[in-house]
């Protein structure tokens, strides 16, 4: 017998007898199946970013090389606020903010791509205005793993605590998570 | 690489003990099965019964009887989780302490030279709750946190 059917068993089947499989439904909220509780294998990894993100530790980079997974470094500037900073001053100051935000995102993909790519990850790039709440949780659609920094879309990065945008994600998510 | 799993005895956390037997096949890491119990919910489960079934006149009876039960189950827990560990040549060890959860939680990881905390998702909540214990410990430690969905 393998591990889950037996753990499954041993937990509930034994337990509620025949009537497991309504249980099962009833409870459904509280009971995973046997094929939910199987790990995910995971080969594509989705990693949010921001101005508010400061980097990665080697630690992390050696944790997410571990899945030899292509890793696609998301790195979102708010285009809110963008949006604000048009119309209130000029189009031409919406700019200058927009390339401001995104010389740093380079520089910061620039230094996690060369964190991740020789313990063996394979790293892709997209940089671009949006909503970072909404755009991130849409695309975890097409991933197996989202690595989501503490300090993602924080207005007091220096904290270091857990931002209210990546408790959000952390909440809303359906995947394996890694929060750091 | 040391990690440290988080045991509560749900579906849940059984799931964050598979993805660390994985990661631990792939980095030969070392795991720690790591579980707190808290008397206060043998407490709460004692009261909340002899108030429901108006037999209080025995309360610390069954407090002590349910205590004995959580100690008993988590042992069994790990006790299978170990075996499954060790066919597959995994270095583990557990250990169950007493306390309040968050902050026994906080002062392992901060202190047991970890490189990962591995828990899941939802504790013994719904689903659809994210784990009120990764609310409680993200702020306080200092090492990243795998939340197994």
């Amino acid at each position: 017998m393998g591990y889950y059917s037996g753990l499954i068993k041993r937990k509930f089947k034994d337990v509620v007898g025949t009537r497991y499989e309504t249980v099962q439904q009833e409870y459904h909220e509280f009971l995973p199946t046997e094929e939910e509780l199987l790990p995910r294998e995971i080969k594509k990894i989705l990693f949010p970013l921001d101005i508010s993100v400061q980097g990665v530790t080697d630690e992390l980079c050696d944790l997410l090389g571990t899945f030899e997974a292509d890793v696609s470094l998301m790195y979102i500037t708010d285009a809110k606020i963008y949006a604000i900073i048009q119309d209130a001053l000029s189009p031409q100051a919406g700019e200058d903010f927009r390339i401001k935000k995104e010389e740093y995102g380079t520089s910061l993909m620039d230094r996690i791509e060369t964190c991740l790519e020789p313990r063996g990850a394979r790293v892709h790039r997209r940089m671009f205005l949006g909503d970072k709440i909404e755009d991130v949780v849409r695309a975890t659609n097409d991933y197996d793993m989202i690595v989501i920094p503490k300090t993602y879309g924080s207005h007091d990065p220096a904290s270091g605590e857990v931002s209210a945008i990546s408790m959000v994600l952390a909440q809303s998510v359906r995947l394996p998570t890694v929060v750091y | 690489m040391k990690l440290l799993v988080l045991i509560d005895g749900s579906m849940w956390s059984h799931k964050a003990a598979m993805y660390a037997l994985q990661l631990a096949r792939k980095k030969e890491a070392e795991i720690v099965l790591f579980s707190v119990l808290d008397k206060r919910e043998s407490k709460a489960m004692a009261f909340n019964f002899c108030t429901q079934s108006n037999m209080c006149d025995r309360i610390e009876n069954y407090e002590s009887q349910i205590w004995r039960d959580m100690r008993r189950s988590i042992n069994d827990e790990m006790t299978q989780m170990l075996i499954q560990m060790g066919k597959q040549k995994i270095s583990a060890t557990s250990r169950i302490v007493e306390g309040n959860i968050a902050e026994e939680v906080v002062k392992e990881a901060n202190g047991g030279g970890y490189s990962l905390i591995i828990m899941g998702a939802s504790g013994k909540q719904a689903r659809s709750t994210l784990s009120k214990l990764f609310v409680n410990i993200s702020n306080e430690v200092d090492i990243p946190l795998f939340i197994a969905h």
